[in-house]
């Protein structure tokens, strides 16, 4: 499992792989399952940020967390299992004395990395000059090399109609500059979270109470975050063959955001150090968009655009079940349970009048401020339904046997106002742009009918067969349903007699398991096709609200299904001084669902058409150890190793008479084509630079060749990218320098000395390579656009400007074509080791804590992200890409970065103490 | 017995459950999309039917780049703005001719949008002919689609014509280019796409697309109206299409086909016999105001009582409006601030102001009656000069039209107007063209005269030596900047001369053709299809 946190977004979503990314276009998460409600875990998103459900619990509430990996383990869930399963448990009331627990930490955190850019503007400006003087020599149409045909209209004095001329910088202001725009966007942040809880229990009841606060302040400015959440789950057993009780829980979130894109991004693109945060007169810079066509971007000082914009998103979640348990004969127990998650997010984004005046472009009414106004409500109530029999049948014999039916349904309502003309103050705007209000839609549904049963022999021999239907909402009539059996044999090998032999063995057991799950985490209405006629101001004609037309549909679109074949090993060794698990899986996904972009010239709205694409496979082992190496009364060590290697492999794409081969599906510099893992990359092959004009070569790909195979080979010749971009008819699939690592792992370490425990986490990858967008962009000078100080294949250009070093400076070209190629020439090995979590702590004596009354007491200090090894130069090696991208992006793009925020570097110090 | 009767009702009860999950997963229904099945209602088609207009009314499609196209690619525009030149973009890569190296170009702005407008329309005629929306016993003949089916037909086709037709010129090599017209034509479908292997289908010939288009237009001559009629029709049908502007588009096809009699013949199907216009000009002097200013639902687009506006895109302020400040109309044409006199110290490194403004090549080509020419006297400002006393012809005299805006945001500055896309004016010069050619001169003299004289200048008493010549020269000065120009030097086979192009510093302007004029089926004015649509239509071939 490869778990990648969204780096430094306070509340952001983590993205899990279970055993490698088995999906296209579909959500390749897995179904978390909340005290067995499976809860919406799709981004909820405000400001363009993807929420993470997991954010939303307390973790101090979470007794268990379980992972389902394997087809034999996910019956209940089977359905939607294909991407794995967690199981997260919160904690009950014990019996005995009511208990108190107590927490409280507080931390700081920082980027776990700076790049460095050109960050002066005399030099920026300069670097400008010279690639504009190169453009004669490269072939390039001639351009004088003055700051005029250099900036964004907007920039300099003197360009600009004289009423709004005053607000632009002078020449002189722009050489002098030195704006580390980075400094104004990154902050360090901070966070601090109190919890309590109580709990409590009898003979015929049980009570677990808690409440917590968190508030945080993450790395960038403009965002904050806040969660208050109460917790209260019961159970209660009046009679021995009745049980009911209720999990409740209930949380609010306050969580403040500016896009990412017009803080930190901006700061790594449009932001120039020639740019002055504030005028000498102290108006800010560069910051309104006037009513000419003239625009002045936005954003391009992003102190001002935070200054003016507000984005509030107040999350209410409350995630219940209530469940009846009977047992009315030995053996047979019949369980009834009902989930209500219910999930209300209210959004207020404000524009004011100094970011969007009046007569701004873009404006649908008159401008004069925006506001977006937005309350969104999901509703999914499950009823879970199952009987379950066990019986002992003589000595040697055990057999259960369970049977069960579940429903899901969600409802959904959306009000979403966006308005013009904002009064100062107000939240909401008077003239209406344009609404889209619906209540109570039913977004989708499930049914489900499984059954399962388990055969063991003296607990030696065991066998588990199972079946699962599935209907859902989400597919045509005729393809809605789908069958997934699965059926599992272990085989406790140490039972035997003659394993008594070895006594070093503890326990040995033995598993196989094959099933089919399934997949479903499609668009809800994405088989139809269908026209909008609300909500789109753009099909306004004559003053009339016209339709559009949506989406295709697909009827043939069906469930994506994955084959899993698993064996296993778990062993204890040595006196159970050594523990451990070997997994070999299979996973094949067929009708892999897939959001098929049209591209713009198809006429649809959404772009895109769901289909069942074709299969992919991923095959991989697991091994994890625990082993306690020393052990004494004040002194011990136990190390925690796990590593694991995923193999992907698309075996089948869709194919038509009229294709010559397996259709090839492209997403960015990535590609999904049979034989090669899934977001392979496809770009174009950098061939260094002509000696001559500094211009970027490229290899040539034999069109005819790839025409009639897909396969992708060199002519031998090479192309000038810097004159002509061609990269659409020369990308080359990439071979071995896949996005996926060879192998991943941990590494963690406790030690104990006396009250005192010592742990280290390492977590490392090797051998995935990175595809730095950010970079490409960064790399060639253009209207407006920040450089990196280091450019591959040129070096560090600051200091080149600063030495006339014209050798370096030659390959850089103004407006180079080979801009907008994604090429090798940016693809980097993005291997690495991180110390992700050092945590040092103190646990006071049991004895000593009696004698303050206390039943428990432990403060300590926790470091993340703290150091970090790799060669990848750019902002972190552990990519993360799905703060509000696409899931097709997300999958098919594991090792795409775009200026994405590096994790944060966090250091936190708490307390916890019971009674 | 008693095991098959109890198998047999649990089958049936199994049966029954599943029929009720049956029910229960198509309760699912979503309340902002309306599902093509479910299309039932004449007000619906409506919808679907608006839908269609706002694609192709878009500012980058019909009320923009379409009509910019055609000058730009021509010669009677030169660069106004230097940022125009120095940071090429998409449109500035048309006027120089290097738009084969912008994969999304120009005109991919304009694909996109027209192509939405095309596909709402196969959507409406798929409906009408799945018969599915039926209204038996509606009183109302406005919700009654025995009544209405004609017209959203005849709108249907209408708009896939005006569509397909545009494409043709933009994508594909023109009308006569191979003997047989087999030259791949547009990339528009006929039908709207409802599965994955409908994205493969290759380009029609230019023949077959002019067949197809001509179809299309003559079924919707057949099936329009002639005008918006309250009893019949519902409101939203006032800023549409009738039966005029059908024919209005079927002239300008066989124009282009230099179909000489067909077009004749249209053309006096859409003007009427004779010199009382069907769509009687506007006064001389109210050019700018009726024309070109007008906003919003005009009473004599589609009335009973009309005036020379056939067809125009409506805008109604303060509803999305498509010819807004930063719509490429204006971005284009329209100057919005005058000048300093520092600035117009050296006209040719201007930074600011329209991307464009008249060439000294029209100058010379449309050589006004600078004192009684009214639109020389109000549809082009001529404010704009280094000195008072620089004579007009001088290049250091600058020529702007007024006809999409001027001014700064003012509604009568031309932001929030309407787009004018065919008026009479246009066709009566078309039809005196075609009579000319056919030695038709005392035909073709009247209706050049209708259109001197509207315009001040007085009659012709005979014909000129040249009366084709004569009647070339009036088209440019009536038409210039409503982007005719380069379709019709093409249908006429005469080559684009660099024009002003030659004024551009070091000839960079024209360095792509070498500054020679460009024949009129050279590949100079032809776009390439966009990439992204060859990468998801194996079918689909490139022009070359």
């Amino acid at each position: 499992m490869q778990i990648t946190q969204a780096g430094g977004t306070p509340g952001g979503a983590v993205r899990i792989n279970v055993r490698g990314v088995a999906s296209i276009n579909s959500n390749s998460q897995p179904l978390i399952v909340i005290d067995g409600v499976p809860v919406l875990s799709a981004a909820f998103g405000a400001g363009g940020v993807a929420m993470n459900p997991l954010a939303e619990i307390n973790p101090n509430d979470i007794a268990s967390m379980e992972i389902l990996k394997d087809a034999s383990a996910s019956v209940l869930f089977g359905s939607r299992a294909a991407n794995g399963v967690i199981l997260i448990t919160t904690k009950k009331g014990t019996s005995g004395k009511p208990k108190f627990d107590v927490s409280y930490e507080q931390g700081v955190s920082s980027a776990t990395n700076r790049v460095d850019f050109v960050d002066n503007g005399a030099d920026l400006l300069n670097i400008y000059k010279q690639s504009a003087r190169n453009n004669t020599l490269s072939g390039l149409t001639p351009l004088a090399p003055n700051l005029r045909n250099l900036l964004p209209t907007g920039i300099l004095q003197g360009t600009l109609a004289p009423g709004i001329d005053s607000q632009l910088a002078d020449s002189t202001t722009l050489y002098n500059s030195r704006t580390n725009w980075l400094d104004q966007v990154l902050r360090q942040g901070r966070y601090r979270q109190a919890s309590v809880s109580a709990s409590v229990g009898g003979k015929k009841f049980s009570l677990y109470g808690s409440g917590s606060f968190r508030d945080e302040d993450g790395i960038v400015i403009g965002q904050s975050f806040q969660r208050v959440s109460g917790r209260l789950n019961a159970s209660f057993t009046p009679v021995s063959w009745l049980q009911a009780g209720v999990n409740l829980s209930a949380n609010g979130i306050d969580n403040q955001t500016v896009p990412l894109g017009r803080t930190y991004q901006s700061a790594l693109s449009s932001s120039l150090p020639a740019y002055p945060v504030q005028l000498a007169n102290g108006a800010f810079f560069n910051g309104i968009a006037n009513g000419t066509n003239n625009t002045i971007g936005l954003g391009t000082n992003p102190v001002f655009y935070r200054n003016n914009y507000y984005n509030l998103a107040h999350t209410f979640r409350s995630t219940n079940t209530a469940f009846l348990q009977l047992k009315p004969v030995a053996g047979l127990t019949i369980r009834s349970e009902v989930g209500l998650d219910y999930q209300r997010t209210k959004n207020d984004e404000l524009q004011n009048q100094t970011l969007f005046p009046a007569g701004i472009n873009g404006a649908e009414q008159g401008g004069n401020g925006r506001a977006v106004n937005q309350v969104v409500t999901n509703q999914t109530v499950n009823f879970n339904n199952t009987v379950e029999y066990a019986r002992t049948l003589g000595k040697n014999h055990s057999l259960k046997i369970l049977a069960g039916n579940s429903t899901q349904s969600t409802l959904s309502s959306n009000a979403n106002y966006i308005t013009e003309n904002v009064p100062d103050g107000a939240s909401r705007g008077t003239d209406t742009a344009r609404s889209v209000v619906f209540d109570r839609q039913l977004s989708f549904r499930f049914v489900s009918f499984f059954g399962r049963a388990n055969y063991a022999y003296k607990d030696r021999y065991l066998a588990e067969v199972s079946l699962r239907t599935d209907g859902s909402s989400r597919f045509g009539p005729g393809k809605r349903w789908a069958t997934f059996p699965s059926v599992s044999v272990g085989w406790v090998v140490s039972d035997e007699a003659f394993m008594q032999a070895i006594p070093a063995v503890n326990f040995l057991k033995l598993r196989a398991s094959y099933g089919l799950t399934g997949n479903a985490e499609i668009g809800n209405f994405a088989w139809q096709r269908v026209f909008t006629y609300v909500g789109y101001n753009a099909a306004i004609y004559g003053g009339v609200q016209g339709g559009q037309f949506t989406s295709l549909g697909n009827q043939d679109l069906s469930w994506e299904s994955t084959r899993q074949t698993n064996l296993g090993l778990d062993f204890r060794l040595l006196g159970n001084r050594i523990s451990g698990t070997v997994d070999f899986y299979n996973k094949v996904s067929d009708g892999l669902l897939l959001d098929y972009s049209l591209g713009p010239l198809f006429g649809t709205i959404n772009n895109v058409i769901t289909i069942n694409l074709g299969s992919v496979r991923n095959r991989g082992v697991e091994f994890s150890f625990n082993t306690r190496n020393i052990e004494t009364k004040r002194f011990s060590w136990e190390t925690n190793f796990n590593i694991a290697r995923n193999e992907n492999r698309v075996l089948s794409t869709y194919t038509a008479s009229f294709l010559n081969s397996p259709f090839q599906f492209i997403n960015g510099p990535n590609i999904a084509t049979p034989g090669y893992p899934l977001g392979n990359y496809f770009m174009a092959q950098f061939a260094g630079f002509d000696p001559q004009t500094g211009n970027e070569l490229f290899y040539e790909r034999d069109r005819s060749v790839f025409a009639n195979t897909g396969e992708t080979v060199r002519t031998g010749n090479l192309w000038d990218g810097t004159v002509n971009n061609q990269a659409g008819n020369n990308n080359f699939i990439i071979q071995d320098r896949t996005p996926y690592p060879v192998f991943f792992g941990g590494l963690n370490n406790t030690f104990r000395f006396g009250p005192i425990d010592v742990s280290a986490l390492i977590y490392f990858q090797q051998g995935n390579w990175i595809y730095d967008q950010g970079e490409r962009a960064q790399s060639y000078p253009f209207t407006g656009q920040t450089l990196r100080r280091t450019i591959p294949g040129v070096g560090n250009v600051q200091a080149a400007v600063g030495q006339n070093d014209n050798a370096a400076l030659n390959r850089l070209v103004w407006s180079s074509n080979a801009r907008t190629i994604e090429s090798t020439r940016f693809l980097h090995d993005g291997s690495f080791a991180r110390l992700k979590n050092v945590q040092i702590g103190y646990t006071l004596p049991y004895e000593v804590a009696k004698k303050i009354r206390m039943r428990s007491l432990r403060i300590y200090a926790t470091g993340q992200n703290l150091l970090t090894f790799t060669k990848f130069r750019g902002w972190d090696p552990e990519v993360f890409r799905n703060g509000g991208a696409s899931d097709a992006q997300a999958n098919l793009g594991p090792g795409l970065t775009n200026n994405d925020l590096p994790q944060v570097r966090t250091i936190v110090f708490g307390i916890n103490f019971g009674f | 017995m008693t095991t098959r009767l109890i198998l047999t009702c649990l089958l049936l009860a199994l049966l029954t459950g599943l029929t009720g999950c049956e029910k229960y997963l198509d309760d699912v229904s979503s309340k902002t999309l309306i599902q093509a099945e479910n299309v039932r209602t004449v007000q619906e088609l409506e919808i679907l039917t608006t839908g269609a207009y706002s694609g192709i009314a878009r500012n980058v499609a019909f009320s923009g780049n379409a009509l910019a196209i055609g000058e730009l690619f021509g010669d009677l525009v030169g660069i106004n703005n230097a940022n125009y030149r120095n940071n090429p973009g998409r449109s500035s890569r048309v006027y120089t001719y290097t738009h084969r190296e912008e994969d999304y170009g120009f005109q991919a702005e304009f694909l996109q949008w027209s192509t939405f407008g095309l596909t709402n329309a196969n959507n409406v005629l798929e409906i009408l002919r799945s018969g599915q929306v039926q209204t038996p016993g509606e009183a109302n003949p406005r919700l009654d689609i025995a009544r209405q089916r004609d017209r959203f037909e005849g709108e249907a086709r209408f708009v896939r014509a005006m569509c397909v037709f545009e494409q043709t010129r933009l994508l594909a090599y023109p009308w006569g280019h191979t003997p047989d017209n087999s030259q791949p034509g547009p990339i528009a479908s006929f039908q709207s796409l409802a599965a994955f292997s409908d994205l493969a289908y290759p380009r029609l010939s230019v023949k077959v697309a002019y067949d197809s288009v001509l179809t299309d237009l003559r079924r919707a001559e057949r099936l329009l109206p002639e005008n918006y009629d309250p009893a019949l029709h519902l409101p939203d049908y006032q800023p549409r299409a009738n039966k005029y502007a059908a024919l209005a588009l079927m002239a300008r096809v066989y124009a282009q086909q230099d179909n000489v009699d067909s077009c004749l013949a249209v053309c006096n199907r859409l003007l009427g016999a004779g010199s009382s216009y069907r769509f009687p000009l506007v006064a001389g002097n109210q050019m700018l105001a009726q024309l070109f200013q007008r906003s919003g639902i005009t009473a004599t687009t589609n009335s009973p009582t009309r005036d020379e506006v056939i067809f125009e895109l409506v805008n109604v302020p303060g509803r999305n409006v498509q010819t807004n400040n930063a719509a490429n109309l204006r971005v284009h044409y329209a100057l919005q601030t005058p000048y300093t006199p520092a600035q117009l110290a050296n006209v040719n490194t201007l930074t600011s102001g329209p991307n464009v403004r008249m060439s000294q090549w029209f100058k010379t080509l449309a050589s006004f009656d600078r004192t009684r020419d009214l639109r020389y006297r109000t549809l082009i400002d001529t404010t704009q000069a280094t000195t008072a006393a620089t004579l007009w012809s001088s290049p250091n005299r600058l020529w702007f039209t007024r006809k999409w805006g001027t001014g700064t945001t003012a509604p009568a500055s031309g932001v929030n107007t309407n787009v004018v896309q065919y008026r009479s004016a246009e066709f009566i010069l078309l039809r005196a063209e075609m009579n000319a050619r056919k030695s038709n001169t005392a035909a073709a003299l009247s209706d050049l005269n209708a259109i001197r004289q509207r315009a001040g200048l007085p009659a012709l008493t005979t014909a000129p030596a040249d009366l084709a010549g004569e009647i070339k020269t009036e088209r440019v000065r009536e038409l210039v900047a409503e982007g005719q120009r380069t379709y019709d030097l093409k249908r006429r086979k005469e080559a684009i001369d660099p024009a002003d192009r030659l004024l551009s510093p070091g000839n960079v302007d024209c360095a792509a053709t070498g500054c020679i004029p460009v024949p009129w089926n050279s590949r100079f004015t032809v776009f390439l299809v966009p990439q992204t649509y060859l990468d998801r239509n194996p079918l689909a071939v490139q022009n070359d």
